[in-house]
């Protein structure tokens, strides 16, 4: 009956006119929505787990704190969670890393080093920038012979904020993508079972099952699914080339994606075309 | 009206004289207009009968009702050992791979080959022996048509289609043939060849049920003759 259904599917698949067409294109139009929302999803988790890498905190301390105190902050800092490492800076360090990005010598300019030593604390990969940063500084705050804790915590929130966005605007345009070539599909299945209604009557009055009728149109509709998501992968390669959209260690789209929107092809065919079948054909 | 059916599909193989089609008390509505109308008969092994009436009186309606295309508003339909208001959804197929239906229109899929039209109704059933290419030739001979297998239906005379027709229905070996007015469009000629090729099936063993409105046609075949007035039986 595999065998019957491929075939038959394959018939009714060349005998489509406009109607399968459209949902050829609306598929495809679909995968390649899927196709670049996920690339470009990847490429901003990219881009923002780079940027969370650069971002710390840094708990400046009580001037003239001496050097027992330091090493017991050192050891409250690392006990906090979502805290990965702390790394002192003197204040000679730090008049270095003032000197490196400023371009300006404090001491020659001032006399003296009006810099404080201080932490810098980095957390986990884990910790969620929209709360855990604000959180830890906040405990960091209230630790004894810490004066002044400082960090993007504005920065931050917003690029939390652009990827959150992105991730809500690309997962709707798949939803109504996907619903919408669900739509065509199961138009095309619902023509082309309309078109087959004496091959439909043979087989249910000749004793063949339900699922020998619907198995050719479900089959169809995998066709249509496998051709889009073929169509799909090409033109979101060659987008990706064209454009360089890429990211670390990932320039052209990952090799995965060929089975993927291929598969999603089908499962949109299969399920729409199924659907219709259930639904129209009625001889049993 | 209590009737049990007590043969098997092997007895009635074998030769078992009875009944293998019986209707009780049957009725369906079309909407607001009566279909048939609380129509009894009996369809028996190897028996030859004509379903005569006016366009309208409710032969391809009965035949849809015997073939379960139609379930009966009321009254059973039974065929073999299985009953129409017992019989399940999956069980459906079964109980149509029983039957050959020559339909009124052909419904031959015009751009496929004869073969492939035979093929097509040869698959639905697996259980007999031979392949479906096998079993299909097998059909397509005896009615006269091996010559024209791989031309498509749709090239076929009126009178070719319709032995293609009927080839189709007898690919599965039904216990009973059902043929919707299977000589209303062909000339006497060819029309005397199509009764010939349906006597020889029904001197096989098979029962043969002709819907018709020529009875005189079938005459040579000595049909038992059932006649149909507005959805009613009016005489058997």
């Amino acid at each position: 009956m595999i065998l019957f259904s491929i075939v038959e599917g394959w018939r009714n698949f060349k005998n489509l006119g406009i109607v399968g067409l459209l949902t050829i294109c609306s598929l495809t139009f679909t995968l390649i929505l899927i196709g670049i929302s996920l690339h470009g999803y990847l490429i901003v988790e990219s881009w923002r787990k780079g940027l969370l890498g650069k971002f710390e905190i840094e708990a400046f301390l009580i001037p003239g704190a001496d050097s027992t105190s330091i090493a017991e902050l050192a050891v409250k800092l690392s006990a906090v969670k979502l805290v990965d490492r702390v790394t002192y800076i003197s204040p000679e360090q730090a008049a270095d890393r003032f000197r490196q990005q400023f371009d300006i010598d404090l001491n020659d300019m001032m006399g003296y080093n009006p810099l404080p030593s201080s932490y810098i604390v980095k957390l986990v990969k884990e910790a969620d920038p929209a709360t855990s940063w604000q959180t830890v500084s906040n405990i960091i705050t209230t630790f004894e012979g810490v004066d002044e804790v400082v960090f993007e915590g504005k920065v931050l929130a917003r690029v939390e904020r652009f990827y959150q966005k992105t991730g809500a605007v690309a997962m709707v345009s798949v939803g109504v993508m996907v619903v919408v070539s669900l739509v065509f599909t199961t138009l095309t299945a619902i023509s082309s079972i309309k078109a087959s209604e004496d091959f439909i009557r043979l087989i249910a009055l000749s004793g063949g099952s339900r699922a020998m009728a619907m198995g050719p149109f479900i089959v169809m509709g995998g066709y249509y699914g496998a051709l889009a998501g073929g169509i799909a992968v090409s033109v979101v390669y060659f987008m990706t080339i064209m454009f360089q959209l890429g990211w670390e260690g990932q320039t052209v789209v990952p090799v995965i994606w060929i089975p993927f929107l291929v598969g999603s092809g089908i499962l949109i065919g299969v399920v729409g075309a199924g659907w219709s079948a259930s639904r129209k054909i009625r001889m049993y | 009206m209590e009737w049990q059916l007590t043969i098997d599909s092997s007895m009635l193989k074998n030769g078992y004289d009875s009944t293998i089609v019986k209707l009780l008390n049957v009725s369906y509505d079309y909407n607001s207009n009566r279909g048939i109308d609380g129509i009894s008969l009996a369809i028996r092994k190897g028996e030859f009968a004509t379903l005569v009436g006016r366009t309208g009186s409710g032969k391809t309606t009965l035949f849809r009702i015997i073939s379960l295309e139609l379930f009966p508003d009321s009254g059973e339909v039974m065929l073999l050992k299985m009953k129409s208001s017992q019989i399940k959804r999956k069980k459906l197929p079964e109980w149509r791979r029983q039957l050959g239906i020559v339909f009124q229109g052909l419904q031959l899929i015009g751009d496929r080959s004869v073969l492939d039209n035979i093929r097509l109704a040869a698959l639905c059933e697996r259980r007999l022996s031979g392949s479906a290419k096998s079993r299909s030739l097998h059909a397509l001979s005896q009615v006269g048509m091996a010559h024209r297998l791989h031309d498509r239906a749709a090239q076929l005379s009126t009178g070719e289609q319709q032995r293609v027709a009927i080839a189709r229905a007898i690919v599965n070996e039904p216990f009973v043939l059902l043929a919707d007015e299977p000589v209303s469009n062909l000339d006497a000629e060819t029309s005397s060849e199509v009764i010939n090729i349906l006597q020889k099936i029904n001197s096989a063993g098979t029962a043969v049920v002709v819907a018709t409105h020529q009875p005189e046609r079938f005459a040579i075949c000595n049909p038992r003759e059932i006649r149909l007035e507005h959805g009613k039986v009016v005489e058997s």
